[in-house]
């Protein structure tokens, strides 16, 4: 009633105003083109036909104290106005965002909360500026971060990650790139080419392979191609033996390894396949690191670990590239949930 | 959701880890992907932030091409990112790569990306050298249902057989930037299947292998295609010259830019809605784009024509140009008498630009019959005082009733004497404007 009179006395005040709460309990009034800028203001004064006076005053979140409510009406003022180009509105959102990192965090937060998208992509994109380019320390410092992950969570990325079949495929392929790469530029550097024979018992392998032996740089690769074909094939029908003998013990690999099994059922096994010598070693040093790592392969089963490793090689040398149709496979697996079967 | 409101009692915000969940993501999601993940060694409430984050954005460093360390490290990277993302769809994925991982590993990427159902845009840039053969897309990238915004760049190979099914439903911005086509019907199968396509950029090589482009697409608002040339040498330029085509076919247009000195350019449907066409030409034809252009507000032409324009200057008659307010246009070497047809259809013109020497030799069609009486101004680049040009000004000034400025600047190899008898002749042309200004530079 007071406002009708207001409105009478002074017409030129015709301008309507929107009533807000804080959290704080004190109220104010808002031109009402600006306070309607923000979507949560605009459903309360539509849907529920709040904030026309004090007494029905929209409650603002929690998240919004005076001081940002004021900043963010700075900001609706500007921006609701229909004429400004483009090129206006970013220099005024770029003098608006210089403002001290604590402040930010509540401008984010409040703007959040009123739902102002424009907004919160202006302060989401200032509080990135800030953190890119810094190492963690830095990042640290500046947002008062608790540096409480141990030294072991902070080289693997993800708790679970060892558990996808995926990643430990992927893992295995690069270390296996990565032992290439290096045994190439050794190589490349060696000023003497030795002949290293590996001239390992059966027994000595068997052990490796159990993971007895602890050196796996040792093994270099031999020139004579015939010793090694021979050698190629005791070990394949040793580890061929090998992974029966596994496989009887270990019944239950298969249940765990279901989508594993996914992945070995995908690859047309190649029978009679003509692996190098640096191939097969290669799988056991791809075995070996695989047991090296903690807990990570106790669930693929030994037999299906062997298959895969001696397709992904084969696909390997037939693209002649290592990733990609292992990974696309393995991509795709990712985001179609097959039902589980089992090979026969 | 929000599981950072820890401090008891202060709900505001102070500190970025009070920031609800989804908000960390959204500013996760406008850094480089490398630096997301290099957040998951912050704390543990950062540690599996990374992948919830619906931007991928890849850039591998230059280094990758030389250095094969490298390469595998980024390899290695982008397969377990891609892996490791948890977001059920993608509101944005970039790619900034070399050729040189291979075919079969960028189109994994893709692949694997464009599977997380991308619902903002896709934007994928590979550096290849004139050596390399260009990257050729997997076939999903063709028939995403979300994606409103796709741009390629650079060692692309645009190939659409007749078999692949080109679907974008929901596709508002095509940007094809120094791409190659398998042939003229890869890019028409292509645009075909942009059904509410709104907003085109082309930007074409030399060697993008389209004899005729065709852009026939009925939604299209905003369209910009240009051609920048890079002959090996001159005789390759002028063999190509007229062996190339470009055609446009799209009614709705409202903001045209076409750069392109290299293709007859065929404008086949009359732009009713055009705003603004910018428009720089090698050929004839001049009169039938005016007809498709006759709507437009503000109007850039500049072309070089060479051969016979005058024949199809008189057998066709020149449309009404009634929305027309600034006109501005750039002659190449030959003759045109355009000038006097433009004046005289633009009823409404306001400014009025010219600019390089205005040679007309066809003394009576010299003078436009009527001006335009909202004309106020009007400036002229590159005057150099013959008299036909001398004769146009006067004519501009006698006539223009609500004249408010003229801008002569002269060509740069005048003598100073010379310009100065220019300007004395040309300050006593009588204007019939009373606030008409004349400057001259």
């Amino acid at each position: 009633m007071s406002e009708v009179d207001m409105a009478v006395i002074k017409p030129e005040m015709m301008k309507s105003y929107i009533w807000l709460r804080t959290a704080d309990g004190s109220i104010q009034q808002v031109e009402q083109e600006v306070a309607m800028f923000c979507p949560m203001i605009c459903h309360e004064v539509i849907q529920k036909g709040m904030g026309s006076s004090k007494n029905y005053a929209i409650s603002l979140p929690q998240r919004v104290n005076p001081a940002m409510l004021s900043l963010i009406l700075d900001y609706c003022r500007f921006h609701q106005v229909p004429g400004c180009s483009n090129k206006e509105r970013k220099s005024f959102d770029e003098r608006f965002i210089r403002m001290d990192t604590k402040r930010l965090c509540e401008l984010t937060s409040a703007a959040d909360s009123l739902q102002l998208k424009p907004l919160v992509d202006l302060t989401s994109r200032a509080l990135a500026r800030i953190i890119e380019g810094k190492n963690p320390e830095e990042i640290r410092e500046i947002f008062h971060l608790p540096d409480d992950l141990t030294e072991e969570e902070k080289l693997e990325p993800l708790k679970n990650t060892t558990d996808d079949p995926r990643i430990r495929l992927l893992n295995r392929l690069y270390a296996k790139k990565r032992k290439e790469l290096k045994e190439r530029e050794k190589l490349k550097n060696a000023e003497v080419k030795e002949e290293h024979v590996d001239d390992r018992s059966v027994d000595d392998l068997l052990s490796f392979i159990n993971g007895g032996n602890e050196d796996s740089k040792g093994i270099k690769t031999s020139k004579s191609k015939k010793k090694n074909r021979r050698r190629k094939d005791q070990q394949k029908s040793m580890s061929a033996n090998e992974t029966t003998k596994n496989h009887n013990k270990e019944p239950n690999g298969l249940n765990s390894a279901c989508s594993s099994a996914e992945v070995g059922q995908k690859i047309q096994p190649i029978i009679g396949s003509t692996s190098t010598l640096q191939d097969v070693e290669d799988d056991i040093i791809a075995n070996k690191n695989e047991f090296d790592d903690a807990d990570i392969d106790d669930e693929i089963d030994p037999a299906l670990k062997e298959r895969i490793d001696r397709e992904v090689e084969d696909f390997a040398r037939r693209l002649n590239s290592d990733w990609p149709e292992r990974m696309q496979e393995i991509l795709s697996l990712g985001q179609e949930r097959k039902p589980v079967h089992f090979f026969t | 959701m929000s599981n950072s409101l820890k401090l008891s009692g202060n709900p505001i915000c102070q500190n970025i880890n009070h920031l609800p969940d989804a908000i960390l993501h959204h500013v996760l999601s406008f850094l480089p992907t490398k630096e997301a993940v290099a957040t998951s060694v912050l704390s543990k409430r950062w540690h599996s932030l990374w992948t919830w984050v619906r931007v991928l954005d890849f850039e591998d460093s230059p280094s990758c091409e030389t250095n094969e360390k490298q390469r595998i490290d980024f390899m290695h990277f982008v397969y377990r990112a891609l892996i490791l993302n948890r977001a059920v769809s993608l509101d944005k994925f970039r790619l900034n790569c070399d050729i040189i991982h291979g075919p079969s590993c960028l189109n994994a990427w893709i692949d694997g990306a464009i599977r997380k159902d991308i619902v903002q845009e896709v934007d994928i840039s590979v550096s290849a050298t004139q050596k390399s053969h260009f990257l050729k897309l997997p076939s999903c990238v063709f028939t995403t249902k979300n994606l409103k915004v796709l741009k390629l760049s650079k060692g692309i190979l645009i190939d659409v057989p007749n078999s692949m099914s080109v679907c974008f439903p929901s596709l508002k911005v095509l940007h094809l930037d120094f791409v190659e086509y398998a042939n003229n019907d890869s890019v028409s199968r292509l645009l075909q299947g942009c059904t509410v396509l709104e907003e085109l950029l082309v930007n074409r090589s030399f060697r993008d292998n389209v004899r005729n482009f065709i852009i026939s697409v009925p939604t299209l608002k905003t369209l910009n295609i240009s051609e920048l040339l890079e002959p090996k040498n001159l005789l390759e330029y002028f063999s190509h010259s007229y062996h190339y085509e470009l055609t446009i076919n799209a009614p709705n247009l409202e903001y045209l830019e076409i750069i392109d000195l290299e293709s007859l350019v065929h404008l086949e449907s009359v732009f009713v809605s055009l705003i603004k066409a910018n428009i720089s030409f090698h050929g004839t034809g001049l009169f039938q784009l005016a007809k498709a252009l006759c709507n437009a507000k503000f109007l850039f032409l500049k072309w070089t024509c060479c051969g016979n324009s005058r024949a199809s200057l008189e057998n066709a008659s020149f449309p009404l140009f009634l929305n027309l307010t600034q006109l501005e246009l750039h002659s190449g070497f030959e003759d045109w008498d355009v000038i006097p047809h433009f004046l005289d259809n633009s009823p409404n013109l306001e400014v009025l630009v010219l600019e390089n020497p205005i040679i007309m030799r066809n003394k009576q069609e010299c003078f436009p019959k009527c001006l335009s009486p909202h004309l106020r101004k009007v400036l002229c680049r590159g005057f150099e005082g013959c008299e036909h040009e001398l004769k146009m000004v006067e004519y501009i000034l006698m006539n223009a009733r609500a004249l408010e400025l003229i801008e002569i600047c002269s060509s740069f190899d005048m003598s100073f004497e010379s310009k100065f008898a220019l300007l004395q002749k040309l300050s006593k042309f009588p204007r019939r404007s009373e606030t008409c200004q004349l400057t001259f530079k």
